[in-house]
């Protein structure tokens, strides 16, 4: 497990040894070595510190012997190979003894010559040598748990239930001793149930319209427009992008620009509004370049399974490393770290270096992982390393897919024929020649990721404490065992051509898996009701917070996974069409559930950074609702000193580097493009309201949105309510027709209204979505 | 308590530290943590920060870590061992090149200093240099986010941000961790950010690296549209129409985030009245501008930035992180050729720094303000490309001023070459963990509660160096 490396044979070279006689050689231990331990090992590596820094105690013959995580520190007679040799040579960067004060040339020589002269050592190993054990795990844990299959609770409360939502809920309503907050009036939940859907609001004429439609399904009818809306598949497609840290560039030192990623965001998008099954999408998330590799290439949705995988490779990653083995395993981590929360709602990085302190998760098992993801190709070694890129397949591309193929046929026929008939090879190759002038515009490449080479497919071996070059045994590729169902294995049979990616798909879309589809009900819940069952929505380990109301959870899983056939839509419908939804967000000056776990009430919460700006943009008439495509204006290597410009689009199109995006993304809260973020940060800063007050970008808006107002309504009290209905969605109260009033009657025209809009668009009813 | 909403006065406290930190931010966002970070009244020896950002890595056998062997060996060829990509792990041989500038004993310390720093050289008696410094990564990416976060490649807080947030603010209206002029590559805003803790916590960055530092300001502090008094009328407008919306809501229970709210437009106001003021040096008097090189043209831009530090430092600024720096491909400071430019950017930062030390002593600032200068590596004592120099991880200088540090030593050693730490060795790690020690922060004890696990700056590791506190 050793490399030799060539310093250490010219370091043996340099060594005089001394013969040493029996007698000598406990003189010499006692003269040169016991000394040297003591003085410069002892403080990390004994007894009497209580210390054993890697494992490992010189204070012993023992001690040595048995080694450290990394294994014996010493192989008597051989220096050479000895790691103690290795550390304190100060040759090697990932190993250097002692870390303060490298010894002094006599004193290494004397450990090599100590060591080719047997190591004699007298030190008798001081009681309780064994290494501490960790605390026991269990799989036992309810997010482990089968997922059980619960009917809904009778409700004696038919008036107030509107199905299974409302009936889990409300029998803990009633165990609680809560009565639900009344339901808020039709204005302020047509502006929840746009705003929850697309991001945006209802214009004044969509209200008007939902308002006249006196059908007895109105709100249902309603919903159903709304999910049909492109806008929809824009809104929660960022939700997703948030769990995939999605970005345009890699971060770190260089932040290369990834010309491609947009794909991946139009994928989600596309994805979402079409409503892929989310086992489909899991599966083409992780596997999709070889999902229907037996298809050809120009088969339908080809394309998008290959654009999926750059859920993969589009994460944080410092392609500067030098050291790219460290690279290689970064990358692996942070696909495992990120698959994990995503899917599974663990945090599985812990594992890297040791057993997981908290889950059911062992360091073999996170290695079982990391040689799946070793298997795949991410990433193109250099000195800046580059990522796998692939020509996109797809039926769009059949010209040039048929093109290639005709065009590799004809040059195997060349081959073949050159030896054999040299007049004949001479008209072909001028065939060839004449058919490449046809070639049609090659395909775009994206970033994806792809099968190791079979040469570098393999089992990854355990790197001791994460290190990468301290090889512990090789583990077998596979799965997590605490969420494996029932008569399934963690670890199954796995071509030589195989990275087991496929395998990881399918084990995750399992239905016997307790976490995924658990995980991802959650989520859908926090979104639509602003608080998961389980709060914390990336970790449903035991860091994590235990739900609100399990069987809620595993009846919304289970049906999810039944009759909900993996749909989002028809999860999402159901949650907002539940009379829960509904509810107001006030309640009394001393709540029972302070923290509304019971959802007695709404949540009331921010809009996000991208509704906010959306919104504003809206209602000024500047939003451009263009989809998809390439965003990124001007194209440069690196992504620092990005100008925007003025970008009208919907936010989830502004171009999203890791090193630059709007400004109002980062001010408001925008999830951070570098780890999953299921939930986001909310926070109420200073700099927020000074963007409010005083950025152009609001006060320009504001002047657009006072001018268009003025244009369509001349008497000041009809244009005070278009104000409200345009911004706030309601009418204004008497109290507010008085304030505003009074502030534009002592104001001039030109400053009084713009001004007044600016105050509305920052105002508290504008800026929460009540 | 567990990821609870906020409670009202959660929200408060949250907003009234505003720009800056948060005591106990752990009470504010996520999970509750083991903060008890302080190490006890008193024990803190300094109060902030004041990082000078060499970016590009100064060469230390050029400027502070004298080495004779070095100019007997000059030209020769020796075996190094590889750090970059190709030569990683493997010993080539390189040949050896002499500092280019003479080096002299100065102050009552006797430090060696060479000519390239000469006014940095009178104040050698208070300075504390750390000749046995070795880092991680070889490239400036890696290397530079590992010197601001503690990590090559993983997303973490930057250690202003850890500072922020173990510390908390001195004053409500100025945030507490500033970085002037920072590049946006290299790391970029990463080497500022919060990552996971709390957005109150992270750097607030004016100005940006090869701009002027006169136009180094806060965003959105003033308004450029509305006159004065139409702004006031306009902010009580607003206000009015928060106090009613809040009222009509009638939720007035706990968690209530409308007041909030209202509370951050009050502090944003009382921000765009005093913070300005911060970045205007027209209140300085000519000596003191004449003392930070402000008015020659080399030394204009960075005195400014130096200048800028103090006035923060005296306003509370927890970190203060002024930035050698430019947008060129290679930072300033990355001779991989011409060596002798060295000289132009030591001719810029030389007597600013030395003015920001004579400053802060005068003001009796120096007592309690760490100050810390240096690269995110050193140089190779061999040449390169001629008459270059390439990166060294292996073992560099920086040097520390007041906070509690001793003055006027030299700790740690490489080797009789330069080229690696032998002797007081200090890894980054140590030097964050010693850092916030002097702030009265265990950097063990300072942690946060991320994704199901406890993170620290200095991960598993770090350790103070007792040996160079005073």
């Amino acid at each position: 497990m050793l490399k030799a490396l060539p310093v250490f044979i010219a370091l043996h070279l340099l060594f005089p040894w001394t013969a040493l006689g029996a007698g000598d050689s406990a003189a010499y231990f006692e003269k040169h070595i016991r000394p040297l331990f003591i003085n410069h090992c002892y403080e990390c590596h004994s007894h009497t510190s209580g210390k054993a820094k890697g494992g490992l105690r010189l204070d012993s013959r023992e001690g040595w012997a048995i080694g450290g995580d990394s294994g014996p520190a010493i192989e008597p007679g051989n220096p050479s190979q000895s790691l103690l040799i290795r550390a304190v040579s100060y040759k090697d960067n990932d190993l250097q003894m002692p870390p303060e004060k490298r010894l002094s040339n006599s004193d290494r020589d004397h450990l090599a010559n100590w060591i080719a002269q047997g190591a004699h050592d007298p030190r008798e190993t001081p009681s309780s040598n064994s290494k501490p054990e960790g605390e026991a795990v269990t799989s036992d844990f309810w997010s482990f748990r089968p997922i059980s299959s619960p009917k809904p609770p009778k409700s004696d409360n038919t008036e107030w239930s509107n199905g299974p939502v409302d009936q889990f809920l409300s029998k803990e309503h009633q165990a609680a001793g809560i009565t639900p907050a009344p339901k808020t009036d039709t204005h302020t939940s047509l502006r929840r149930l746009w705003i929850v859907l697309t991001g945006l609001p209802p214009s004044p004429d969509q209200i008007d319209a939902f308002l006249a439609d006196d059908s007895i399904n109105a709100w249902e009818r309603q919903t159903d427009r709304i999910l049909a809306s492109p806008r929809y598949g824009e809104h929660w497609g960022r939700h997703w992008l948030d769990v995939t840290r999605f970005a345009e560039s890699s971060g770190g030192g260089r932040s290369l620009m990834f010309k491609q990623a947009w794909r991946f965001r139009d994928y989600v998008i596309d994805a979402f509004n079409g409503d892929l099954s989310y086992n489909d999408l899991i599966r083409e998330h992780l596997a999709g370049d070889i999902l229907f590799r037996q298809d050809p290439l120009d088969a339908p949705r080809q394309g998008e399974r290959l654009v999926a995988t750059g859920f993969l490779a589009l994460g944080p990653t410092n392609y500067e490393l030098q050291d790219k083995e460290l690279l290689r395993m970064e990358v692996v981590d942070e696909q495992i770290d990120t698959m994990g929360r995503a899917f599974l709602g663990m945090t599985l990085g812990c594992a890297r270096c040791h057993d997981h302190k908290f889950d059911p998760v062992s360091t073999e098992e996170y290695y079982a992982l990391a040689g799946i993801f070793r298997s795949t190709k991410t990433i193109t070694p250099g000195n800046v390393s580059g990522f796998v890129e692939t020509p996109l397949p797809g039926p769009g591309y059949a010209a040039q897919i048929s093109y290639e193929r005709e065009l590799e046929k004809r040059r195997a026929e060349l081959v073949n024929t050159e030896r054999k008939d040299k007049a004949r090879a001479r008209s072909l190759k001028k065939a060839i020649e004449a058919f490449k002038k046809t070639a049609p515009p090659s395909r775009p490449k994206v970033m994806s990721v792809r099968e190791q080479d079979p040469e570098e497919i393999a089992d990854c071996h355990v790197h001791i404490r994460g290190a990468i070059r301290n090889l512990g045994e090789p583990v077998k590729r596979g799965f997590l065992s605490a969420a494996t169902p029932k008569g399934q294995s963690p670890s199954p049979a796995l071509k030589d051509t195989e990275s087991g990616r496929l395998g990881l798909s399918d084990w995750l879309v399992h239905e016997g898996n307790p976490l995924t589809s658990r995980v991802y009900v959650n989520r859908i819940w926090h979104h639509v009701f602003g608080q998961g069952l389980v709060r914390t929505v990336d970790n449903f380990g035991q860091t994590g917070e235990k739900p609100s109301h399990p069987e809620l959870l595993d009846y919304l899983a289970t049906q999810f996974q039944q009759s909900g056939a993996w749909s989002t839509k028809r999860l999402i419908r159901d949650l907002v069409t539940s009379k829960t939804f509904l509810l107001g967000s006030t309640c009394g000056a001393e709540p029972e559930d302070p923290e509304n776990r019971l959802f007695a009430r709404a949540h009331s919460r921010s809009l996000s950074a991208e509704s906010l700006r959306d919104t504003i943009l809206q209602i000024s008439g500047d939003l451009d609702l263009a989809v998809g495509g390439l965003t990124i204006s001007k194209f440069s290597a690196y992504d620092n000193g990005y100008q925007f410009g003025e970008f009208r689009r919907r936010a989830i199109y502004a171009p999203a580097f890791r090193n630059a995006r709007l400004e109002m993304l980062n001010l408001f809260d925008a999830a951070n493009p570098n780890m999953t973020q299921g939930r986001r940060a909310r926070t109420t800063l200073a700099t927020q309201a000074l963007f409010l007050m005083n950025s152009p970008f609001v006060i320009a808006q504001s002047q657009v949105i006072a001018s268009k107002l003025a244009a369509l309504h001349k008497t000041p009290d009809v244009r005070l309510t278009a104000a409200y209905t345009h911004i706030l969605g309601r009418e204004p109260s008497t109290r507010e027709r008085e304030v505003a009033s009074t502030y534009l009657a002592e104001s001039s025209e030109n400053l009084g209204w713009p001004t007044f809009i600016q105050s509305l668009l920052a105002s508290v009813d504008f800026r929460n979505l009540n | 308590m567990s990821f609870a909403q906020p409670t009202r006065r959660q929200m408060l406290q949250q907003v009234s530290c505003g720009f800056g930190g948060l005591a106990l931010a752990g009470l504010c966002q996520g999970k509750s943590n083991s903060l008890s970070p302080r190490l006890g009244p008193g024990r803190a020896k300094a109060k902030r920060v004041i990082f000078i950002f060499m970016q590009g890595g100064p060469s230390q056998v050029d400027s502070f870590d004298y080495k004779p062997e070095l100019e007997k060996s000059h030209g020769k060829d020796y075996d190094f061992v590889g750090v970059r990509f190709g030569t990683f792990g493997e010993a080539s041989k390189r040949k050896l090149m002499k500092p280019l500038w003479d080096f002299n004993q100065r102050g009552q310390s006797g430090r060696w200093v060479s000519d390239l720093f000469p006014e940095i050289g009178k104040h050698v008696d208070d300075l504390c240099f750390l000749h046995g410094m070795h880092t991680e990564g070889v490239a400036h990416g890696p290397s530079t986010l590992f010197l601001h976060t503690g990590a090559t490649n993983l997303v973490r807080p930057s250690m202003g941000s850890w500072i922020s947030y173990g510390l908390g603010t001195e004053n409500q209206n100025v945030p507490g961790f500033i970085t002037i002029n920072p590049a946006d590559s290299k790391g970029g805003p990463r080497n500022y950010s919060n990552a996971f803790l709390p957005a109150v916590h992270q750097g607030t960055a004016i100005g940006s690296a090869g701009q002027s530092a006169k136009n180094a300001r806060f965003r959105n502090i003033v308004n450029q549209h509305w006159e004065p008094d139409v702004q006031e009328r306009q902010f009580a407008l607003l206000q009015s129409l928060n106090r009613t919306q809040q009222a009509q809501r009638s939720s007035t229970i706990g968690n209530d985030p409308t007041e909030a709210m209202i509370e951050s437009y009050e502090l944003a106001w009382r921000m765009q009245m005093n913070a300005p003021s911060l970045t205007d040096l027209s209140e300085e008097s000519p000596s003191t501008l004449a003392m930070y090189g402000i008015g020659d043209k080399t030394t204009d831009d960075f005195g400014r930035q130096c200048l800028l530090a103090r006035r923060m430092a005296e306003e509370g600024v927890r970190f203060i992180q002024v930035n050698y720096s430019d947008e060129s491909p290679t930072p300033r400071w990355d001779q991989h050729s011409n060596m002798p430019k060295h000289l132009d950017h030591a001719r810029a930062t030389d007597k600013p720094v030395a003015g920001l030390l004579a400053d802060l002593k005068a003001r009796g600032l120096l007592e309690d303000t760490l100050v810390w200068w240096g690269g995110e590596f050193g140089r190779t004592p061999f040449s390169q490309n001629n008459d270059g120099r390439d990166h060294n991880p292996r073992g560099f200088t920086v040097w520390l001023a007041g906070g509690g540090v001793k003055p006027g030593i030299a700790y740690g050693s490489t080797d009789e070459l330069g080229d690696t730490a032998v002797d007081g060795r200090i890894h980054m790690h140590d030097l964050h963990a010693t850092i916030l020690h002097q702030l009265g922060l265990d950097h063990e004890q300072l942690t946060y509660s991320y994704a199901g696990r406890d993170f620290r700056l200095t991960d598993v590791h770090g350790k103070v160096v007792h040996q160079i506190l005073a």
